[in-house]
């Protein structure tokens, strides 16, 4: 990707231009290396260069000297010098001669972060919005927004004019419907495409809630500071999933940063300038006067209202949608299925789903796992099954179930997490706390 | 997903830990960070202490000793190998490393020691630090693979130096960095 950036380091001390290298190249970028002036003028003379990192001491001609050769023979060259803490001085003198930027050694991971973006990503930007037009392209349809009926077509025509504007959206569907994958189709189709998408949750509340919203600038006893999911956000999408259930001082909290552009962290006087666009989702529709909910906050995030459809009200679209999951759960498990009988597909199109998209999706995943291939049959379905989550410590049910799973999934802890619903990390903390083995597949 | 069949055993991920490691730890990273890759992964028990690679000065472990000792360890074939340890890690030139790797070499290292809730004077919850721990493996094992840092943040190529960056990036490989991967490794698959 930066294939063509080339950087040419310069440092008497060997460690510093292996390691440095190494730091580059990992970036995609071509390094090449010289032990003092001369050799780095003898390389200038052979190649052009984007970028050069220059010590400023050195025996010889020093770093300063070396920068005005450089800058004689290419004015446009991009310079960083590297010092030591006692000699910032000589550093400023080149930032006035015209390096572009210095880092004191030994270097913070931090500082050489912000060189490799601001010395190599501005190239990379002129070529980004080409390759984010490409990357758009590629994007798969995700599952939840499959469907034909009108309500998912009208849905999907939102997310699509979503994607191309940058305004904030809010998302009202039960759960189960696919908010957050909408909110991560609507950002992976906008410009902010490359930035974060930080998802805030409300399961925290009161000063933990704050402390994760805004950040602090020093952690408890002392440790590091910690910033928070709004600052996180900055330059991408902050998804804030159940806004209703934000407190009075969470929703002023987003309100002021929506509007001012700027946070602080908590214990910090420091403004932050914050840029997100924010997705908030919510379960039903609030209502203009909804108690509990700041007016300003809902007029700013509902500027766009994107409606999900429950699948009980787009039956239409259940047959399609559990043939998808079933041919990609057999991908997933090398496992040829034929499809479903017509007994299991009238169940299917029958239940209630109160759990949505995401209960069939779990209910296909479940009798898949339970076959070899061929043909899903009534018998192998039970849509009434609980969505996996919300099992309690000590469940008896809890070690079966996860047991069932891996069975199913051959001890494979990823199939086997996907069947219970939850993640890996979740998954495996639990055998562990419950003393599950795993059994490994043939 | 199965892992395909005919697999040689040189072409295998070991996970080696350097020093104490959590057991638990090292057996969630064996299970999970194979799949990407479609390899195998295992344990190696073979004893490595970082003892060699401490700098006392800096009371961190130097991470390019390690990888150097790691890549000089005699392997049947061809195999990955990711080094786990507790320590604190630097390079000379950085105050210190979540990790590091060899571009399109054998051997890896990350540190847990900053993955660690306790590290920023919170409770440690495993879950975090599995998820963290297998985003970085990852992360280490596709530079291993030839892969270099990727401008996506949904990608875990994607480059973190705080815990904050590594909960909000993604934990697999984006489109591109699937493909360029794709690209490394078949070619050395031999058909069958
Ligand atoms: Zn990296
Ligand atoms: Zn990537």
């Amino acid at each position: 990707m930066a294939g063509d950036i080339r950087i040419l380091i310069v440092d008497d001390d060997p460690s510093v231009r292996d390691s440095l290298g190494r730091w580059f190249r990992d970036e995609g970028c071509e390094v090449d290396v010289a032990g003092n002036a001369k050799e780095a003028l003898r390389k200038l003379g052979e190649a052009a260069w984007d970028v050069f990192l220059l010590d400023i001491r050195m025996p010889g001609m020093d770093g300063l000297e070396l920068q005005q050769h450089i800058l004689a023979v290419q004015p446009d060259a991009t310079i960083i010098v590297m010092t030591a803490y006692a000699s910032v001085d000589s550093a400023v003198r080149a930032m006035r001669q015209g390096a572009h930027d210095y880092i004191t050694k030994p270097f913070d991971p931090d500082a050489v972060e912000r060189l490799a973006r601001t010395a190599v990503e501005r190239r990379r930007l002129q070529r980004q919005n080409e390759q984010l037009k490409r990357a758009v392209a590629e994007l798969e349809p995700e599952a939840e927004i499959v469907g034909d009926s009108p309500a998912m077509r009208n849905a999907r025509r939102w997310i699509e004019a979503a994607g191309s504007s940058d305004g904030p959206i809010l998302i009202v569907g039960e759960r189960g419907t696919g908010r957050e994958t909408v909110a991560r189709a609507i950002h992976a189709r906008s410009v902010r495409r490359y930035m974060p998408f930080v998802t805030l949750g409300t399961a925290l509340a009161g000063p933990e809630l704050e402390a994760e919203m805004l950040g602090l600038e020093q952690g408890p006893g002392g440790r590091a500071r910690r910033r928070g999911k709004l600052e996180l956000a900055d330059g991408g999408t902050l998804f804030v999933d159940g806004i209703a259930g934000l407190g009075p001082k969470a929703q002023e909290d987003l309100l002021r940063a929506v509007e001012d552009k700027a946070i602080c962290r908590l214990g910090a006087e420091r403004r932050i300038p914050v840029d997100f666009r924010p997705i908030a989702a919510a379960e039903r529709e609030p209502a203009p006067g909804e108690p509990g909910l700041r007016p300003e906050l809902l007029e700013r995030l509902a500027v766009v209202t994107i409606r999900l459809p429950p699948l009980r009200e787009r039956r239409e679209d259940i047959e399609p949608l559990a043939e998808q999951f079933l041919r990609r759960c057999g991908r997933k498990m090398n496992r040829l299925f034929q499809g479903f009988s017509s007994a299991a597909l009238q169940t299917l199109r029958e239940a209630e789903w109160p759990g949505n998209v995401r209960q069939l999706q779990i209910a296909v995943e479940r009798a898949a796992v339970l076959k070899d291939g061929g043909i899903i049959d009534e018998h192998d379905l039970r849509p009434d099954a609980d969505l996996g989550r919300k099992e309690s410590d000590g469940d008896p049910d809890e070690i079966a179930r996860i047991r069932g799973a891996l069975a199913a999934a051959e001890g494979n802890l990823a199939v086997a997490a996907g069947i219970l619903g939850v993640d890996r990390a979740d998954l495996f903390e639990r055998m562990k706390r419950l003393g599950v083995e795993r059994t490994t597949g043939k | 997903m199965e892992l395909k069949r005919g697999t040689r055993v040189a072409d295998e991920i070991i996970i080696l830990p350097i020093g104490a490691a959590d057991p638990a730890l090292i057996e969630f990273l064996s299970l999970t960070v194979g799949q990407a890759f479609g390899r195998d992964v295992r344990a190696g028990w073979a004893a490595m202490a970082p003892d060699f690679a401490y700098d006392p000065v800096r009371r961190q472990v130097h991470s390019t000793m390690l990888i150097d000792r790691i890549e000089a360890m005699p392997h049947a074939g061809d195999p990955k190998v990711l080094g786990v340890t507790e320590a604190d890690l630097f390079i000379p030139i950085f105050t210190f490393v979540f990790g590091e790797a060899r571009l399109g070499g054998r051997a890896a290292v990350m540190s847990v020691a900053r993955l660690r809730e306790s590290h920023y004077g919170r409770d440690d919850d495993p879950r975090v630090l599995y998820r963290r721990a297998e985003k970085e493996a990852l992360h280490e094992l596709g530079h291993t693979f030839g892969l270099v840092h990727c401008l996506d943040y949904g990608c875990v190529m994607h480059f973190a130096n705080t815990v904050e960056d590594v909960d909000i990036k993604g934990d697999g490989f984006c489109a591109k960095c699937e493909r360029r991967l794709a690209t490394r490794l078949n070619p050395r698959r031999s058909p069958g």
